[in-house]
């Protein structure tokens, strides 16, 4: 470990002097793989002085569970319960991503009633992935009450998710060639209540924590990320977006239907401290919730009654080639590299996890925070530990 | 009788935790001992009938002077249970210089005082009495007092001054950045 | 099938028989109506309590020696203070509750959960006593203690109405400050004894934030000493006697801010939320009581709410008038008690509402804000007593309209509580979403 030396703020015109007041002591904090504010198994080891940081060393691969290597083993139907797994929290966005990245390859045409019904339940768990977001970051930031709120309307998209496909959390609902299964009766109908029943929930919490003075405080100017940095460290999702670059894969390379829909991109602009604080990145989550309901809602009046699966053999065989596609996840771009020996399983499945590149930038914006302001960052990065770790 | 046990009570503890002072090796528990001492004495005030000089006592010198020692020793110390022994030749001078003054302590005590009985407590201690002799007899000591205030916490803001580690590696062995 | 070994039968003899008999003959019947007459029983035990106690005091109390009186009444404040406890641990679970949209305890004990604190009080002294095997001994096993015993000391001085009180001190206001003082060494001690350095950091902060914070508190309660010119808690609830625009915090703008600065400091005092850093939850897993379970981690938390009754009954009689109601001439313990718990509650609202305060931004908050401001309050309202006595009639004048004026002020806040609070509860399935109150949409 280097010896990090200090010097008094007006003395710094004289070089090669130190004084000898008060010698502090560095001290190593281990935020162990069991904390409550890391998001997961991550462990991330502080050497402070004090109060304020010197190095943050994240230590990862506590969920490692060799999901590349098990993609060369089982079918390319098979695989998909596992990418479910990948960002546990956005489950329908990683069978969206490997969905598509089996269809570009061996060249299968959706439906368009399955293209419709691909976007609406991505975009209705990007809502429950944000909610889950902005909910975890209130109850590290010690505000208790927004947690259970976002939970609470979490709680209905995932109820949604259960009437369609019987599952809560891992879905493995967008599959090859389409979608698994079709609409319940009166589905539509609750999709749309719950979306009525959103839209004031969004100023609700912009009263309760966004403008929240102490939050501000505790997020503004806190974990400044600027652009040029965002892109040098490969951000992607809401910590680009938060640090002023507008981009978004939706508008960028529109990939099913999106093209077709009507949206804005929400960037930070700084309001409450600088661009790219820890604040901008929450905002931008917020405002992402709003724009996914206004997705939902044109593609449910857009939807057209057709079959929702293609006719794709059980046994799926794609030609020998290799294709990289990348989908905008809620914690930022999602890639799937697929390389097939025309055989039934691939021969390299490489995972783009936008979490682990998003997790890359922590030691360099950490460093000169104070210890309280690294939970802050972490919970803005907003890092799912499936996905860092595969 | 009440009186005497009470001041037992309360005596015993200051006397056991000032030689325990001195006895313990860890500096924490020396600082606690410190404290326990302190509680003891108020208490004495407090049997003397001087309840605001004891409850004064307790709020600044246990609350304020005890917590910032506590404070100063936890932040300060390497281990946790460092070790404070005197070698042999420091033990001899200390020995020495205590016993003089110890002696000196107890004849001047022995030749102001001819009985044990106690002094009967003067009657003006109520807190307007107390502000009246500051403001009146006592200005000199309480101005003086204020000025070393002052002047502590003058030397305390410029010890707590910021810094910033050096950025620049000339000058510096192996400056890290 | 599971084999259930057979248990003999049990049989009564005596007068255990006869309870048995009597308890199925007119068991069910009675506590069906014991439960149905449950808010009248209940009211009609306290106006019993109350008779009883000015019973004692009137007839018997002058017949005994003064240390059966002074042990009878210790015991009676212990367990004064355990029902605070046990009703504010409760109370601040369906307060949270409520606001996060949900009930709180609803199971053990049939009516809303009420007994919960008695469970989790039993659940926590049947668990295993763990102590680090580096940790300080002596030191870990002292810490619970010294934050509990002085808490509970500082309701020695403080009056629950007139001649309510263990001991009447001229010091009683500094003795409660002094009390509450000590406190922050049982936390120095809980953080440093458990060898942990997330309990080190959690200790550290809270010694920062409890002392700093003790001069805007002390400087808050000085400006009203000062204005009725006693360090005597009975004399500062005596000088409200004449009803709502006697109480003191309406005195002065001076002493009306004061309040709101004294409770700020209070609720740092006492390490709630918004500034609960010490026990950062999020960040520092529990502060520094992370290593402590069972009976410790008990006395930690009942110190914790005995503190702020503590500070809300100073608040009550400082400002709030004590014992006295609103209207001149009744007194009574019930309503100090009312509004001691009224200001409590509005702790709970506090914390379950707010985010965490940054350890720095609460010592700036202190310095920058609270204690200027404090010291100003303090030099304005000294001022204002030379100035407001007969020898200037025409400031006289301006301070009593001023007076009423605050009154007025305090009035309408009240108005607009409940006019608030009215309103939320009418329109609480507006307000709450059209989804909530129906069931959840499920396959």
């Amino acid at each position: 470990m280097k010896e990090i030396e200090f010097q008094y703020q007006s003395d710094l015109h004289q070089e090669g002097e130190i004084p000898s007041d008060i010698r502090t002591e560095e001290l190593t904090l281990n935020m162990g793989p069991q904390h409550p504010s890391t998001h997961g198994v991550l462990r991330v080891v502080l050497q402070t002085d004090g109060e304020l940081v010197l190095q943050a060393t994240p230590y990862v691969g506590y969920l490692h569970r060799c999901a590349e290597k098990i993609a060369e083993k089982v079918t390319y139907r098979q695989f998909t319960p596992y990418t479910d797994r990948l960002d546990y929290l956005a489950g329908m966005n990683n069978n969206l991503g490997f969905a598509l990245a089996v269809e570009k390859l061996g060249g299968i045409e959706v439906p368009a009633r399955a293209e419709y019904l691909r976007v609406i339940f991505a975009e209705l768990n990007r809502i429950a992935s944000h909610l889950v977001a902005t909910g975890c970051y209130g109850l590290d930031m010690g505000a208790f009450t927004p947690f259970v709120y976002c939970f609470r309307e979490r709680e209905y998209v995932l109820d949604l998710f259960e009437a369609v496909c019987g599952a809560r959390l891992t879905y493995s609902y967008i599959t090859i060639g389409g979608v698994r299964e079709d609409l319940p009766d009166g589905w539509i109908g609750r999709c749309r209540e719950f979306l009525d029943y959103l839209g004031p929930k969004i100023a609700e919490y912009n009263n309760l924590l966004s403008y929240n003075h102490i939050f501000i405080n505790r997020t503004g100017n806190v974990g400044v990320c600027p652009p040029d940095l965002a892109l040098a460290y490969g951000l992607t999702g809401s910590c680009l977006r938060g640090s002023g670059v507008k981009w978004d894969l939706r508008k960028a390379t529109p990939y099913c239907r999106y093209n077709e829909f009507d949206f804005d991109i929400p960037v930070g602009r700084g309001e409450k401290g600088t661009v790219g604080d820890c604040w901008d990145r929450y905002f931008v989550r917020i405002q992402e919730i709003g724009q996914s309901v206004r997705i939902i809602r044109q593609a449910l009046d857009k939807l057209t009654e057709g079959p929702t699966q293609a006719k794709v053999p059980r046994a799926v065989k794609l030609p020998a080639g290799e294709i990289y596609y990348e989908v905008e996840n809620p914690r930022g771009q999602l890639g799937f590299y697929l390389v097939s020996e025309g055989g039934t399983s691939p021969y390299r499945l490489k995972i783009r996890g936008p979490s682990f590149c998003n997790l890359s930038v922590l030691p360099v914006v950490a460093r000169n925070c104070l210890l309280a302001d690294v939970t802050a960052l972490l919970g803005s990065l907003d890092i799912v530990m499936g996905e860092v770790d595969r | 009788m009440l009186e005497r046990l009470i001041f037992v009570l309360f005596a015993l503890p200051a006397v056991v935790a000032g030689v325990a002072i001195l006895l313990s090796t860890n500096i924490v528990r020396m600082a606690f001992w410190l404290i326990t001492m302190l509680i003891s004495v108020a208490g004495l005030y407090f049997l003397m009938g001087a309840y605001f000089l004891g409850v004064v006592q307790i709020l600044v010198y246990v609350g304020g002077v005890a917590v910032l020692l506590v404070f100063g020793v936890m932040l300060t110390s390497r281990q946790l249970a460092p070790k404070l022994r005197p070698g042999p030749v420091e033990t001899l001078w200390l020995a020495t210089v205590s016993a003089i003054l110890l002696l000196g302590l107890v004849l001047s005590i022995l030749r102001a005082h001819t009985g044990m009985e106690p002094l009967p407590v003067p009657v003006a201690n109520s807190p307007a009495d107390i502000g009246h002799s500051l403001m009146g007899d006592f200005l000199g000591p309480f101005e003086l007092a204020s000025v070393l205030l002052l002047v502590a916490m003058l030397g305390a803001a410029y010890l707590a001054r910021p810094k910033v580690p050096v950025q620049n590696p000339q000058g510096s062995k192996g400056g890290a950045v | 099938m599971m084999y259930v070994p057979e248990r003999p039968p049990v049989e009564y003899k005596g007068l255990s028989l006869a309870i048995v008999r009597l308890a199925t003959k007119w068991g069910p019947a009675g506590i069906s109506l014991l439960l149905r007459f449950a808010w009248g029983v209940f009211f009609a035990a306290i106006v019993v309590l109350v008779t009883f106690v000015w019973a004692v005091r009137r007839f018997i109390n002058p017949l005994l020696p003064w240390f059966i009186r002074d042990v009878v009444v210790v015991v009676g404040l212990l367990a004064f203070v355990c029902i605070v406890a046990i009703i504010g641990i409760w109370g601040e679970r369906k307060v949270s509750g409520r606001i996060q949209s949900r009930l709180g305890p609803m199971r053990t004990g049939a009516w809303h959960g009420w007994a919960q604190s008695l469970a989790d009080g039993l659940k926590f002294v049947q668990k295993e006593d763990l102590i680090p095997r580096d940790a300080d001994q002596p030191l870990f096993r002292l810490a619970p203690y010294v934050a509990l015993v002085p808490a509970f000391c500082a309701y020695l001085t403080i009056p629950f109405s007139l001649g309510w009180v263990f001991r009447e001190s001229d010091v009683g206001l500094l003795f409660v400050l002094a009390m509450l003082a000590i406190e922050v060494l049982g936390v120095i001690m809980a953080g440093w004894a458990s060898n942990s350095k997330w309990s080190l950091y959690g200790a550290m902060r809270a010694a920062c934030q409890l002392v700093s914070y003790e001069i805007p508190m002390g400087l808050s309660l000085l400006a009203v000493v000062l204005s009725v010119g006693s360090l005597n808690l009975i004399e500062l609830g005596r000088a409200q006697e004449g009803g709502w625009f006697s109480w003191l915090i309406f005195r002065n703008p001076f002493l009306f801010l004061a309040f709101f600065t004294y409770y700020i400091a209070s609720l740092a005092s006492c390490k709630r939320s918004p500034f609960d850093l010490p026990e950062g939850e999020s960040e520092l897993v529990a502060g520094f009581h992370t290593e402590y379970s069972g009976f410790r981690f008990v006395m930690f938390f009942f110190a914790e709410y005995v503190a702020m009754f503590a500070v809300s009954a100073l608040a009550t009689i400082l400002f709030l008038g004590g014992w006295n109601s609103p209207v001149a001439g009744l007194c009574s313990p019930l309503w100090f008690v009312l509004k001691s718990a009224f200001l409590v509650w509005v702790q709970m609202w506090f914390r379950w509402t707010l985010p965490r305060i940054r350890i720095d931004q609460v010592m700036h908050a202190c310095v920058k804000y609270l204690l200027p401001l404090s010291l100003l309050l303090f030099v304005g309202s000294s001022l204002w007593q030379l100035y407001d006595n007969r020898a200037h009639p025409a400031f006289e004048g301006f301070a009593g309209l001023l007076h009423y004026v605050l009154g007025g002020v305090g009035l309408l806040l009240l108005g607009l509580f409940f006019a608030g609070a009215g309103y939320g509860y009418y329109n609480r399935n507006r307000l709450v979403g059209s989804m909530v109150r129906k069931h959840l949409p499920g396959a």
